[in-house]
Formats: C-alpha cells, sequence, structure tokens
C-alpha cells in the first residue's frame, strides 16, 4: 500500500524539518554555555557540556535578579487578575440569551484589534498623570486590561461546551448561580483554564513595548534587560545568549504541560474540539 | 419534564440575568477605560500640534498634522514599509503553514513532539527572537555566513543592506509565527469528515481536485481567522524589529509601529505621531473588517 511509505516519508521529513526549525533555539542555548572567545569559533562549536558561568555573570549584574522578580510580580498577577475577570464575564457570555450581550462581546474582543502602539501615547500621558509611571501596579493594569479579552474569548469557547444541565442539575439541589459556577464549571473547565493561563502569562511575560515606554529605572521587566544589552560594538554575545535563554526557559516548560490544548485555544474558541 | 421553576419567583428571574451583567461588568470596564478611552484621545491628540517639550505651543491644527504626513520622509516610508512587510510575513506563513500541516497530518505517535518542536517559536519574546536572529545573521561571525563560506558562498549582509534587512525582519516574523498558522491549520485538518474526501476518491477524483474542491473550502474559515490574527499581529510589528535592525539600515525597516515610537518618544511629537498611529488604527480596521466579512461569508456557507 502506497500509504506506507509515504507515512514514513512524510514523518522523516516532518522530524527533520522540526529540528531545522528550532536549531537558532538550539543553538541560542547553547552559545549561553560558551565563554566568549568560543561563541565565534571557527570551526562552530556545536555541541558543550552545560557551563553556566554566563549565567552568573548575567545574574550578578546588579538590577537583574530585581527585574526577574518585577516581571514574575507583573505577569502572575496580571494573569491571575485577567482570568477571574475574563471567566465570569465569559461565563455570562456563554449562557446565552443576554441581551445587548453579543454586543458586549464583541466590543471586548475587538479591543484586541487597537494596535497597543495606537494608545500607547495617551497611556503614557494618563501613567504620568496618576504617578503610575514605572510602577508595577500601573503595568498590571495595563497587562491585565491586554489580556482579559483573550481570557473572555478562551473560556466562552471552552463555557459554551459544558451542557447547561449539568448547572440545572445543581440547581436544583438548591445551589445558587454563582455556587454551580464554581463547583461545576470551573472545574470542569480545568484544561481551558490550564491553557488560557499559560497563554496570558505568556504574553505578559513577553511583553515589550508597555515596559519600554512606561518604566524609567525603577520598574523595569526582564524583556528590557536584553535590548539594554544592545550597544553598537562588542556585545557579549554569549552573555546575551544566557539572558535570552532564561527570558525563554519559564514559557517553554509552562507550555509543555499544556501543550495539548493550545491548538484549541490558539484558533480562540472558534474551532470546536 | 415542564422547566416551571416554581421555586424561583419572577424577579428572582431578574436578579439572575442582572447577576450575569455583573459577571461581565468588570471586563468591559477595565477593557473600556484602559483601550476604548486612550484611543479616542489619540484621535483628540493627531489634531493637535503638541510637542513634549514644548508644551506651552500646544494647539488645536484639525487635520495639519495629516496633511503634513505626505512630506514627512519618516512617514511614507514607514507606510509602504508595514505594507510589504505584513503582505509577505502573512503570506509566507500561510503557505508555509499550510504545508507544514499538510505535511503532518495524521501522523500518529510522535505528533506531541512535533507539535511541541513547532510550538517553541511562539512562546519566546519577540525582543529575544530579534536578538537571537541578530546574533546568526551577524556578518561576520553569525553561523549563517558561516554555512554560507562553508558552500563556497559569499557573505551575505543580512543587517546591513536596505533590501535584505526588509527580508530579514520578514523572514524572522515568518519564523516566529508560521506555527501559528501551522498548529490552527492542522487542528482543523485532523478534523475534516472523513467521507466525502472517501467517495471522492472512489469518484476517482485526483489529489488536485479534492484538494481545491474538498479541503481548501472546509478549512477556509480557519485559513481566514488565522489571517486575520496574522495581518493584526504583524501590522504592529514591533519588538523584533526594534531588536534586530531598529528600523535601519536609515529607515529601510521602518515600520508605522517604528516610527510611531520614534516620533512620540524620541523627537517627541506627540501629535504627529497620534496621527500616524490613527492611521495605522484605521487601516488596519478596514483590513479586519475586509477579512471578517469574508469569514462569516464562508461560516454561513
Amino acid at each position: 500500500m502506497r500509504g506506507r511509505k509515504l507515512y514514513v516519508a512524510r514523518y522523516t521529513v516532518g522530524s527533520i524539518l522540526a529540528l531545522l526549525y528550532v536549531a537558532p533555539i538550539y543553538w541560542i542555548i547553547v552559545t549561553s554555555f560558551k565563554t566568549y572567545k568560543e561563541a565565534f569559533q571557527i570551526p562552530p562549536i556545536y555541541y558543550k557540556w552545560p557551563d553556566l558561568s554566563n549565567y552568573i555573570t548575567y545574574f550578578s549584574q546588579s538590577q537583574i535578579l530585581t527585574t526577574l522578580l518585577h516581571s514574575v510580580i507583573v505577569t502572575i498577577i496580571s494573569t491571575l487578575a485577567a482570568i477571574f475577570l475574563g471567566s465570569f464575564a465569559a461565563y455570562a457570555l456563554s449562557r446565552a440569551r443576554l441581551p445587548g450581550g453579543e454586543t458586549m462581546a464583541f466590543f471586548i474582543l475587538a479591543s484586541r484589534f487597537i494596535p497597543p502602539i495606537s494608545t500607547v501615547i495617551p497611556l503614557y500621558l494618563a501613567m504620568r498623570y496618576f504617578s503610575l509611571f514605572d510602577s508595577l501596579t500601573g503595568l498590571i493594569i495595563l497587562y491585565v486590561a491586554m489580556n482579559t479579552p483573550y481570557a473572555v474569548w478562551m473560556m466562552r469557547g471552552f463555557f459554551r461546551e459544558i451542557p447547561v444541565e449539568v448547572e440545572e442539575a445543581a440547581w436544583m439541589d438548591g445551589c445558587s448561580r454563582l455556587g454551580g459556577f464554581f463547583r461545576i464549571v470551573l472545574p470542569m473547565s480545568k484544561p481551558g483554564l490550564a491553557a488560557t493561563s499559560v497563554l496570558t502569562m505568556v504574553f505578559a511575560w513577553n511583553e515589550f513595548l508597555y515596559a519600554l515606554v512606561m518604566t524609567g529605572s525603577n520598574a523595569k521587566t526582564l524583556p528590557l534587560s536584553i535590548s539594554a544589552f544592545m550597544g553598537e560594538m562588542g556585545i557579549e554575545w554569549n552573555i546575551m545568549a544566557a539572558a535570552g535563554t532564561t527570558i525563554m526557559l519559564p514559557t517553554m516548560i509552562f507550555s509543555i504541560f499544556v501543550q495539548r490544548h493550545i491548538a484549541r485555544g490558539l484558533t480562540f474558541g472558534a474551532l470546536k474540539g | 419534564m415542564a422547566k416551571t421553576r416554581s421555586w424561583r419567583p419572577k424577579n428572582h428571574k431578574k436578579w439572575e440575568t442582572f447577576q450575569l451583567y455583573l459577571y461581565v461588568v468588570p471586563s468591559l470596564f477595565v477593557v473600556t477605560i484602559v483601550t476604548v478611552f486612550p484611543l479616542l484621545y489619540t484621535f483628540v491628540l493627531s489634531f493637535q500640534k503638541y510637542h513634549l517639550a514644548k508644551p506651552q505651543e500646544r494647539a488645536f491644527v484639525g487635520l495639519d498634522n495629516f496633511a503634513r504626513m505626505g512630506n514627512e520622509p519618516l512617514v511614507t516610508s514607514a507606510i509602504w514599509n508595514t505594507f510589504v512587510y505584513t503582505f509577505l510575513s502573512v503570506l509566507l506563513s500561510l503557505i508555509i503553514g499550510l504545508g507544514l500541516a499538510l505535511l503532518v497530518k495524521g501522523i500518529g505517535r510522535g505528533k506531541s513532539i512535533l507539535r511541541t518542536l513547532f510550538f517553541m517559536p511562539m512562546l519566546l519574546a519577540p525582543v529575544v527572537v530579534g536578538v537571537m536572529w541578530r546574533f546568526l545573521f551577524n556578518y561576520e561571525l553569525g553561523i549563517i555566513n558561516h554555512m554560507l563560506t562553508v558552500f563556497g558562498l559569499e557573505k551575505v549582509d543580512w543587517l546591513g543592506s536596505p533590501g535584505l534587512a526588509m527580508f530579514s525582519i520578514i523572514f524572522v516574523d515568518v519564523w516566529q509565527w508560521t506555527p501559528y498558522v501551522f498548529l490552527v491549520l492542522l487542528a482543523g485538518l485532523e478534523s475534516l469528515p472523513q467521507e466525502p474526501f472517501e467517495s471522492a476518491e472512489i469518484d476517482g477524483a485526483s489529489r488536485i481536485q479534492i484538494f481545491g474542491y474538498l479541503t481548501l473550502p472546509f478549512i477556509m474559515p480557519l485559513i481566514l481567522i488565522s489571517t486575520i490574527f496574522r495581518v493584526t499581529w504583524a501590522f504592529r510589528g514591533f519588538d523584533s524589529i526594534f531588536t534586530l535592525t531598529q528600523g535601519g539600515p536609515g529607515t529601510a525597516t521602518e515600520t508605522m509601529a517604528m516610527a510611531v515610537w520614534r516620533m512620540a518618544f524620541v523627537r517627541l511629537d506627540v501629535g504627529m505621531a497620534s496621527a500616524v498611529s490613527v492611521v495605522m488604527f484605521l487601516v488596519l480596521t478596514l483590513i479586519s473588517l475586509i477579512l471578517l466579512r469574508q469569514m462569516s461569508g464562508k461560516l454561513r456557507a
């Protein structure tokens, strides 16, 4: 059957392509283990046993640990807030028949079509006005606003798949609507919550533009630290690689856990199952 | 079974509905305050002459900023660059993403691993991706040029020559976001119903015919969704371009987003910057509406 040979061929080609595709990532990780000289050696060093000296250098830079902490705080809090707000809204919007519900849903989702650069100037002015400039709180507020629409979008798709009958059964046992939400619907949507949290955490962790514009010296987040390395001359690429890998690592680790559900989330609820 | 909720009087029903509204309000509030109001204020600013270093000269000037945009070379080249960048990035990632999805479709074991691998570029901060490729594209020391010399070819100035720099930023964007298209289309391809394909094969249709008349129409909604998102993301491209070329050489890779940033936060000309970002918003909205209309048309079919 011609199917068998073709299958093996596709499998092989697919695997080779996948490895080639992520080769640059591998290269950066390996470079982060090299000394400055080794980074440019000809012929190139393709493999090296992990050596963490660059990481030690990177982290002993005065600001870095603080910056890392900032990123962690901002990411976790804004994700929790966005998921919290978004889930409630998504729940209400998924149980249809709410007058104006579709309009509200559209409004929330459409806000993500506005390029961030189009709102950055007034936000910058507002942040200064409200003394939120160069503060973690300011960034958190911005990231919550940025991520809540995605949370609403994705969770609505997941909630829609939970039949109302399950909730109605709970209501008949005397459960309130809110109670039903917490005790029935949410636990049943754990995959959705996991996928959504990972996506919003990734967005927040990687965010650059607002962090660039809205921070001075006090509230810097991790992505800023890597662009700060870019001088014109003599960039220490090996340490830069360590910085880059540090920023990459959390998102890659988290995503492994929810990999299965990501595809569904990526279509933002438009595709079922 | 009669669904009369006799244990829930009429005003309880009203409380129910009200409760649901309450669930939506906080999200609506946050989104409006932080996204919609600033957008409106950007419109307001675009009609003003407003320079952060000379706030006392702030004045209403109507459409003056928009008129002046045509003469400002930074803006005109930025508009062109953005269109080229967006169009090519989206087109290439669609083609490659679809190709990869067709290749990998139906593979059983190991699909998880393949998916995880392809998925990785999307997880990286665009800033990091920019830095990474800047390293790879480095003229003297980057590994790509090294590979070229190994094959006897000349080193290429990926980031230093205007045409190639544009290619490089497109390449990087395609590299990072093709996986998105790939994953969405793969999911779509794998949820296709079997029967139409089987009957088509029995009827003797060629593979190209099957693809054109069956596969494509089925996944068209997904192609459109991923196109809309890709266009939206590429159009606003900033982070990776910022680290890869800083808009250079000259203004060869200065997209509208970079131009707005530069005008607002380097030149401090907030009025003009706002005008350009208004144009950005309007153009993007127009394109999105066109694509969305296409999509709802297809969904109804």
